[in-house]
């Protein structure tokens, strides 16, 4: 899938796994997630994290993700748009996520 | 008793009957061969570890001959671990190689009740550096040259983690050098014990160096994590040690990790405590004295903590 088809309006993204574990360290800008399901380790930065937090227990659009993370930083929303169309990709490639059946 | 306590004689009748039992680490291991280089080489590099019985054993390793007419044509070894024959035959000359190579396999294929990292592990004053590295990164010149200065070895190869106390348990197997590093620790330790040349897979040269005796009379103590070091040789650079972020190292060592994923949440758990634990560094260096001093250094700087049973 690509980053184009991640941002697709009518796609609603969800957690792959309900069970990832996160190891984050204070003042280190990355942080490590494991995937029980996938057995699987995967390196990520803090906007990924951030993303993955927001899709704790629902599914949501690119935008409506968008929109969520915007409200949490300085960046404006065509950056954060970029970040989330960024970090959908390598958490899509990851299998961290998925797109929920419509 | 050790292996270098029986007599050539009975070691050899006893290595092509009923097989030679050794306490190496934490394996009981049971060798049967007919190959007189494996037994000089089971003599010069196990002399040192315990003979035990035949009772529990978690490896039963046969070198074998191959078919009746290789005793005469290009003679052929092949490796049998526990009925299993994970490799194809190799020349008879690579026996001792093959007894080696085997021993990985089983280590990584058959330890799941330790955490199990592609890494050297060295111990001083109670405190490990472990050192995940790839092939070609100079780990093994490396835990060669540790070892004999005097930290303890307590693997070339496999880091093998207690999953409920993150210690590490001692496997001091020989150190397998390749090319260039033969000489080079060759050089530093003329006393030494090198097994026969291999020529490998890739045609490159090998040779394993013994386990110092001191390693196999304490392969029962464990040590704890205090850091963990990637070392990367490179020629003519200048020494760096550069801190690596806790996260990165916690992924570079579940990549090279051979079972993390088997034990689940808890395995994970586990290698994260071991990064939490210890201080991550990137070593960088082509003069092999400056890594020991750069490297003995961090230990000085620690309280010893004393030996774990």
């Amino acid at each position: 899938m690509t980053a184009a088809t991640q941002t697709d309006s009518h796609l609603r993204w969800q957690l792959a796994d309900d069970h990832l574990v996160v190891r984050r360290w204070h003042g280190e800008t990355e942080c490590v997630v494991f995937s029980p399901l996938s057995g699987e380790v995967h390196l990520l930065n803090l906007p990924a994290l951030a993303l993955l937090d927001t899709l704790s227990g629902r599914a949501l659009l690119a935008r409506e993700l968008t929109e969520h993370l915007a409200g949490d930083s300085s960046l404006d929303t065509d950056e954060w748009a970029v970040a989330v169309g960024d970090a959908l990709t390598t958490l899509d490639r990851a299998g961290l996520i998925e797109p929920r059946a419509p | 008793m050790t292996l270098n306590d029986l007599t050539p004689q009975s070691r050899r009748r006893a290595l092509a009957g009923a097989g030679i039992g050794l306490q190496v680490g934490p394996f009981a291991l049971r060798v049967r061969s007919p190959f007189v280089s494996l037994d000089d080489y089971l003599a010069t590099h196990y002399g040192d570890f315990p003979t035990v019985g035949a009772g529990v054993t978690h490896f039963s390793i046969d070198v074998r001959r191959t078919t009746w007419a290789r005793r005469f044509i290009r003679p052929q070894a092949v490796f049998v671990a526990n009925g299993r024959y994970p490799f194809k035959a190799v020349p008879a000359r690579l026996a001792h190689g093959l007894f080696e190579w085997g021993f990985n396999w089983c280590v990584g294929r058959a330890s799941h009740q330790w955490l199990v990292v592609h890494a050297a592990v060295v111990e001083r004053d109670g405190h490990a550096i472990v050192m995940p590295a790839t092939p070609g990164s100079g780990k093994s010149t490396l835990c060669a040259a540790l070892a004999l200065a005097g930290w303890r070895l307590l693997s070339d190869e496999f880091a093998l983690i207690d999953p409920v106390t993150t210690e590490l348990v001692a496997l001091p197997r020989p150190v397998a050098l390749k090319g260039p590093s033969i000489e080079i620790i060759r050089a530093r330790a003329p006393q030494a014990r090198f097994g026969a040349l291999l020529t490998d897979f890739d045609q490159r040269s090998a040779r394993h160096l013994a386990p110092p005796a001191d390693a196999v009379a304490r392969q029962r103590e464990r040590a704890r994590p205090a850091w963990v070091v990637v070392p990367k040789w490179s020629a003519g650079v200048p020494l760096t040690l550069e801190p690596v972020s806790k996260a990165r190292m916690l992924a570079h060592l579940a990549d090279s990790s051979f079972n993390y994923n088997l034990v689940g949440t808890a395995g994970f758990e586990r290698l994260a405590e071991v990064v939490d634990r210890s201080d991550c560094f990137k070593l960088t260096y082509s003069d092999l004295d400056e890594a020991l001093a750069r490297l003995g250094a961090l230990a000085v700087a620690r309280e010893p903590a004393g030996h774990l049973p």
